[in-house]
């Protein structure tokens, strides 16, 4: 028994765990990639909307500074000191408009222009110069306002400006116009700086981290308020959010807001990692309690396989003791649970293994014994017996015969078994022989098979044959019958039962013959013997007076001697009808036969003194008809032949043997000589006179006949003047009644 | 009533056997008028009315006394075709023959003979047969003028 080896990785003590974890791993994984997309999404669409928020609050804040400036600007051109020198100029006026200008001057608006309505700058008033900032001569205003209201963004060198452009049309809202209204005069002209505290009031705003751009729709023009910047790659013509990836694929989220009433747009973005921060903290967070999860969900599997698989394991090295040949082994597990029943159940078939293995093993010494001794006592069989054993193959070659083989043959037991056995077989009966053996071959028994075989002397003995195919294998085991003696009994009984029937047939032939002659007898033998009785009596009748004594003795002579052949006649007719009738066998009470047949005799012994000794008789098995005629016979004669003793005694009784029931009647009569006694029952045949005693002499043979024809016999005893006694047998045993 | 006495026709082809029945008869006063015939044939030409007897006063005959053994038609023959005619049914028929032969007592039986007659040996026993056969079937019996009555 070779033991199974367990590969490590098929063990469940690993797979338990293993296959647990990576399930809880696998939907741990699921759920956070879906929760972080989610809350990533979360996130992404609150940043979007603050950025947005943060967007129109400055381009709300933008607008109104924008707002404030272009009022401020309105409001010095419509002043009364800025038409004035427009209307007049000179030192005077320019020294009031001047001065009126010079008040809208700020750091970061540095310059104020006059310019007249032909393009011609009237007055430039610059203010104080902002600290860092580029002087404001270097962006002086070089062309003449093509228009009025705020412009694009413009650069000149780092500083970012724009102009606000206010018509001086001399209608004045506050002072009353001196030109007349409608007609342009000039143009008030401020231009800008960007101010850059703007972007860190924003940044405070908003939030770390983000950045703020202020640029020109058109995108040319874009700005942090620090420096100039290129343009946000994303569409800033209208409101919205939008999100980027930039040239060192970091992804920004922003949203642009337009400035009303300007041509500009502003853009606040912020890092998109900061905005989805939380989600990655979210995520590592849940990993690691994912991680702690499935580990622990491990160890638990694998405690759990352990307790699970160390029994399993136990018992499977218990198996394979007892698989190994180990009488016993145990498990014994200790515990209540179902591993603990298969722990008790698995002692308890290994105790029953065990105990059926020892009595296998007893059983199997004893079987080997028995088989040991049945094979010597076939042996012995095989080698006794007169009939011819032996096993064949289907090769066609006998494998074992034993010995009657060469005694009934006369070939050895070699040259039986070197030779084909149908090179045996007669060559008439081959054909069917190989047709037999095709039978065999096929796994059907054959029985009552006979073919000739060859002897060594040349002549053939038939053998009959009983022969069954051994299964599952390729021989054939067969017993043969030397029937040689048989077959030629066999024959010689077919011609003697032919004869026997031809001699049935020829005597059936004259059986009707007989009884054709008989009837004949019958009819006309008798007819010419009542003729001569007739005319003896009309003879007797018409003549008889004339006729002297002796001619009428002489005619009572012709008379009676045809009435005894009459009687002769009907008797033998009689006799010869007792051969033929056929016997109804039954049960027959001979005690009430016989006392039947003697009220039937009683009239014909006219009174004189009988003594009757019957003893008990049986009931028998016979023809009633003919017996009761039998009992006639012999009962009158016995009466007849003690008619001459003073006093008749007449005995009939019964001795039983298991085969015959032998009945007697005697009689104290003439008796016989018994050097006759073979004559008695003889046709016609007579030990007395007819002038003694009366009778025709066919009584005797009628009773033997009728007993012979019941399967019995008949005799008598007797000597002269000393009684007789008759005796008939009939087969089987009478019941007695 | 003598003119009505019936006839009696006795079928026996041995002349003997024909006088010794008649004597028989006569012995015992039967006076009816005793039609003999030879042979089976003639039995049914008589009864029947044809060839030599179809000029015969007409009606049946009282009793037909009928050997077996016959020529032509033989008595067994005879008694079938009596007892199976209707017409003839009615005519006793009464076997007389020399047989024992139980198998011809059966067949008659069976065909429906009235009686079956073994004739004896002995002449005495058959003159007693006949005597007892003419009281049994009450032919005749008007004793004639002048013979003593049975």
């Amino acid at each position: 028994m070779t033991r199974i080896k367990l590969p490590a990785w098929h063990s469940l003590r690993l797979r338990l765990p293993l296959i647990m974890s990576a399930f809880i791993a696998a939907v741990l994984t699921m759920f956070l990639w879906v929760s972080y997309r989610q809350v990533e999404n979360a996130l992404l669409e609150a940043g979007g909307a603050r950025a947005q928020g943060a967007a129109d609050q400055l381009a709300t804040l933008l607008m109104q500074s924008a707002q404030q400036r272009m009022t401020d600007l309105q409001r010095a051109a419509r002043s009364s000191a800025v038409l004035a020198y427009l209307q007049d100029p000179g030192d005077a006026t320019a020294a009031d408009a001047r001065q009126r200008l010079a008040s809208l001057t700020t750091p970061n608006q540095p310059a104020v222009e006059l310019w007249d309505d032909h393009g011609t700058r009237l007055l430039t008033v610059s203010g104080p110069p902002a600290a860092g900032r580029a002087a404001p001569a270097q962006i002086a205003i070089t062309r003449p306002p093509s228009r009025t209201g705020l412009s694009g963004f413009q650069v000149s060198g780092d500083a970012v400006f724009w102009d606000a452009v206010a018509e001086v049309d001399g209608s004045p809202a506050t002072e009353p116009p001196p030109a007349p209204a409608g007609k342009r005069l000039g143009y008030v002209v401020s231009r800008r700086l960007l101010s850059a505290s703007t972007s860190d009031v924003l940044g405070r705003l908003i939030g770390t981290g983000v950045v703020v751009q202020i640029g020109n729709r058109t995108g040319d023009v874009w700005t942090d308020l620090s420096k100039v910047v290129a343009a946000p790659p994303v569409d800033v013509k209208q409101n919205g959010v939008a999100e980027y990836r930039t040239a060192d694929g970091r992804r920004r989220l922003g949203a642009s807001a337009l400035i009303r009433g300007t041509p500009w747009a502003v853009w606040v973005e912020f890092p998109r990692s900061v905005v989805v921060a939380p989600a990655m903290t979210f995520l590592t967070r849940m990993l690691i309690v994912g991680v702690c999860f499935v580990v622990a969900a491990a160890l638990l599997a694998r405690t759990i396989s352990a307790r699970i698989t160390t029994p399993l394991h136990d018992l499977t090295h218990a198996a394979e003791a007892i698989a190994a040949g180990t009488p016993v082994a145990r498990v014994d597990t200790n515990r209540r649970d179902e591993i603990g029943r298969l722990g008790a159940a698995f002692d308890t078939m290994a105790e029953q293994v065990h105990g059926v293995q020892r009595e296998l093993e007893q059983r199997v010494e004893k079987r080997v014994a028995e088989l040991h001794e049945t094979r010597q006592e076939l042996d012995g069989f095989f080698g006794l017996s007169l009939d011819m054993l032996c096993i064949a193959g289907t090769d066609g070659y006998f494998k074992r015969l034993n010995p009657a083989w060469s005694e009934t043959l006369g070939w050895t037991d070699d040259e039986l078994r070197r030779t084909p056995y149908l090179g045996f077989v007669h060559p008439d009966d081959r054909e069917a022989t190989t047709r037999i053996a095709a039978q065999l071959a096929n796994g059907s028994t054959v029985v009552q098979f006979e073919n000739r075989w060859a002897c060594r002397d040349g002549s053939y003995r038939w053998l009959q044959w009983k022969a069954a195919p051994v299964p599952g294998r390729d021989f054939i085991y067969g017993s043969a019958r030397d029937i040689t003696e048989q077959k030629t009994a066999d024959s010689r009984i077919r011609g003697l039962n032919d004869q026997l029937e031809q001699r049935v047939s020829e005597l059936h032939a004259l059986s009707q013959e007989l009884e054709a002659f008989s009837y004949s007898v019958s009819h006309d033998l008798r007819a010419p013997l009542r003729h001569v009785t007739g005319f003896a009596a009309i003879l007797d009748k018409s003549a008889g007076p004339a006729l002297d004594e002796k001619s009428r003795r002489h005619l009572r002579t012709i008379s009676d001697a045809a009435t005894r052949m009459g009687r002769l006649i009907d008797d033998l007719l009689v006799f010869s009808r007792m051969g033929r009738t056929e016997l109804m066998l039954g049960r027959v009470d001979l005690a009430a036969l016989v006392a039947d047949v003697r009220r039937e005799l009683a009239a014909e012994t006219n009174g004189r003194p009988i003594a009757w000794t019957i003893h008990p008789l049986p009931v028998v098995r016979a023809d009633v008809a003919t017996l009761r005629l039998v009992l006639v016979n012999l009962m009158s004669n016995a009466l007849k032949y003690s008619a001459t003793r003073p006093k008749a005694e007449i005995e009939i009784g019964c001795n039983g043997t298991p085969e015959e029931t032998v009945v007697f009647v005697r009689d104290n009569g003439v008796g016989f000589d018994m050097q006759y006694a073979h004559k008695l029952f003889g046709v016609f045949q007579r030990l007395h006179s007819s002038d003694e005693f009366e009778g025709t002499g066919i009584g005797l043979a009628n009773v033997r006949r009728i007993v012979h024809r019941h399967g019995g016999r008949v005799w008598a005893e007797g000597a002269v003047g000393r009684g007789a006694t008759f005796f008939f047998s009939l087969p089987g045993t009478g019941e007695t009644s | 009533m003598i003119a009505e006495l019936k006839r009696i026709v006795l079928a026996e082809d041995n002349a003997n056997d024909v006088e010794l029945t008649l004597t028989a008869l006569r012995e015992n006063h039967v006076v009816n008028e005793v039609i003999v015939v030879r042979d089976g044939a003639e039995v049914l030409d008589y009864l029947y009315r044809r060839n030599g007897y179809a000029d015969r006063p007409p009606g049946n005959p009282a009793l037909v006394l009928l050997d077996l053994k016959m020529p032509k038609l033989d008595g067994i023959e005879v008694l079938r075709q009596i007892k199976s005619d209707p017409a003839m049914r009615s005519v006793p028929v009464v076997v007389l023959t020399s047989s024992r032969e139980e198998r011809d007592l059966v067949r008659t039986y069976d065909l429906g003979v009235n009686a079956y007659v073994v004739k004896p040996v002995d002449f005495h026993e058959f003159v007693e047969a006949v005597k007892l056969l003419g009281g049994f079937w009450a032919v005749v019996n008007e004793t004639p003028p002048g013979v003593p009555g049975p």
